[in-house]
């Protein structure tokens, strides 16, 4: 037996061949029962090793709805948003009153009503629908009034197109109000899909990313991460994750707030450091930027907090850090039952490492919320 | 110590992921002459395993769901077309569903817009409180397991990665310093040992 075949159908398996290999691979597998046995056996297995080693993720109603609806087997059901059906609700009923008004208009003027003009109103095309849509107002209708005490209404000469502007209304209507839905559904399914992509797997974790700043520095200064996060070992690391913090410009050029322009100069050399913590293995890494090296004597100790309060757990002491102030430490929390909701960085007498307080506190993270 | 020389034999693992019962089968069967609740019954016992095994293949279980949505429609579509005698219920669905896997992987990759991936990892090993003898029999957890534990930790985390989709090719070209040359080496090794140590219980 030639181990090479089951090789070549792992790497198929496993997706690991590109195209043109993968190409091959399928050609050969057509005419070589002894290749599709092995690929059969390599997906069995990875079936097998799938099942065995991920926990059950329940569906929720909804889904096996949602299956149900799309393959027809039951008429789709709408969930109703009810702030959002409303508004869009009392925006299709006020397009509908609009469109009557001008309807009626429309019939006071082929009636000869005094005080109106002679001339007739345009349809109400799509555009001044969309206008009174669009801008919630109704504009076109309350324009000033013309010198006589007239309205100002302009467009062809006689009413004779009466039905057909009736028709045309109706027609935007229907065009308008199917737009509605449209928006309705998409406005509906943005939150669905950000609930859906933060929310909890039951029995699977995220790795903890979260930046530690000094005391007393909000979470929301964008001049201290810009400036900080400028050359940080992190920011490469984690690419535009962390970027996004710095705003649009991309931390090359934040302007301060007015009143906090010396900041920047200020913060501009001042510690952070970044802890990546896998809960599922308890494996952690803390990246620090511009942490100056202890004094003799000291040492910077990691401590850890949870959502259920109590003490801050120690973690363990940083080896002495290098010249340049960046560096990155690996640690552990010696448990997987342990889910951190927050780090904190001390600076203690060497092996004497004090709970942390205002006076040894050096990093703490998350950040302050802002002010 | 001498290593002992790890020669595959061939369709040992060939009983993995049968369908004993035939349940799922006659499900598939009954699903063919369109029966909705044999749907609704394969999807309460697949459902959670998919939904499990997708999210931590995509880490996004939004996209989760939609790729074993999409799976379950293509088993009500192709029901007709399914042949037991080519592979097992389980393996034929799960094929189908890496597949949608992988496409939205190479997806991500392509547009460059989302092509980073939270890897989801378990809290905790999966145990026997979440075998499920439905989906596949008690006997295959026990044996894959079993052949699990008997690997290195590097072995068999290489093989769990690899099994989740974390060295497709899309994927390597994305991390140029994955050292491809260690990871397919590892693979070898825990393949061939898998293969050994579950050609033992099937003696």
């Amino acid at each position: 037996m030639n181990s090479d075949l089951y090789d070549s159908a792992a790497w198929r398996t496993f997706d690991m061949l590109d195209a043109e290999e993968s190409a091959i691979f399928d050609e050969a597998m057509r005419h070589d029962p002894v290749l599709q046995s092995a690929y059969l056996e390599m997906d069995r297995l990875s079936a097998a090793i799938a099942v065995t080693q991920t926990p059950p993720v329940k569906p929720t109603p909804e889904q096996v709805l949602r299956l149900q609806t799309r393959l027809g087997l039951i008429p789709p059901q709408r969930s109703h948003f009810w702030p959002t059906f409303s508004g869009w609700a009392a925006a299709a009923v006020l397009a509908v009153l609009l469109t009557l008004h001008l309807t009626g208009i429309i019939d006071r003027i082929d009636m000869g009503i005094p005080g109106l003009s002679a001339t007739s109103p345009p349809p109400p095309d799509s555009a001044t629908a969309h206008d009174i849509l669009s801008n919630g107002t109704t504009r076109n209708l309350q324009q000033p009034s013309t010198p006589d005490g007239h309205l100002p209404i302009t467009g062809t000469p006689g009413g004779g197109n009466k039905p057909e502007n009736k028709a045309n209304a109706k027609v935007e209507t229907k065009r308008l109000n199917q737009e509605i839905e449209v928006l309705r559904d998409h406005l509906e399914n943005v939150p669905n899909h950000d609930r859906a992509l933060f929310e909890v797997v039951p029995g699977m974790a995220l790795p903890i990313v979260m930046t530690m700043t000094p005391p007393g520095v909000a979470a929301a200064d964008p001049a201290f991460f810009a400036k900080n996060d400028e050359h940080s070992p992190i920011t490469t690391m984690l690419g535009d994750a962390l970027t996004a913090l710095t705003g649009p410009s991309g931390g090359k050029s934040v302007v301060p707030p007015a009143g906090q322009a010396d900041r920047p100069t200020s913060l501009h050399k001042l510690p952070t450091a970044v802890p990546i913590y896998d809960a599922a293995r308890d494996i952690g890494t803390l990246v620090v930027s511009n942490l100056p090296p202890a004094a003799e004597g000291e040492t910077y100790n990691l401590w850890v907090s949870t959502a259920t309060g109590g003490q801050p757990i120690y973690v363990g002491s940083l080896s002495e850090s290098s010249a340049s102030g960046a560096d990155s430490f690996d640690f552990s929390l010696g448990s997987t039952m342990v889910l951190p909701s927050g780090f904190i960085l001390t600076k203690d007498p060497q092996d004497t490492p004090a709970s942390p307080s205002e006076t040894n506190t050096v990093l703490q993270g998350p950040p302050s919320p802002p002010r | 110590m001498m290593e002992t020389e790890l020669s595959p034999i061939h369709s040992l693992s060939s009983g993995l992921c049968e369908d004993p019962s035939r349940m799922a089968a006659s499900l598939i069967r009954r699903m063919a002459n369109d029966d909705p609740t044999a749907l609704l019954e394969l999807y309460s016992i697949w459902g959670p395993v998919f939904l499990g095994i997708a999210t931590r293949m995509l880490g996004d279980p939004q996209q989760a769901e939609e790729v074993v949505q999409d799976t379950f429609v293509r088993i009500w579509n192709g029901s007709a077309d399914y042949n037991p005698h080519h592979s097992p219920p389980l393996v034929w669905a799960f094929t189908m569903m890496r597949g949608y896997c992988i496409e939205r992987l190479r997806s991500r990759n392509r547009s460059k817009k989302d092509a980073s991936r939270a890897v989801l990892t378990p809290l905790s090993t999966a145990s026997e409180k979440f075998e499920n003898p439905r989906v596949m029999a008690t006997d295959d957890y026990r044996r894959v397991r079993a052949a699990l534990n008997q690997l290195a930790p590097d072995e068999r985390g290489c093989l769990e990665l690899a099994v989740f989709l974390k060295y497709t090719h899309s994927e390597i070209l994305k991390h140029p310093d994955t050292p491809i040359g260690t990871v397919k080496n590892q693979l070898r090794h825990a393949l061939k040992k898998m293969r050994n140590q579950l050609s033992r219980y099937e003696l």
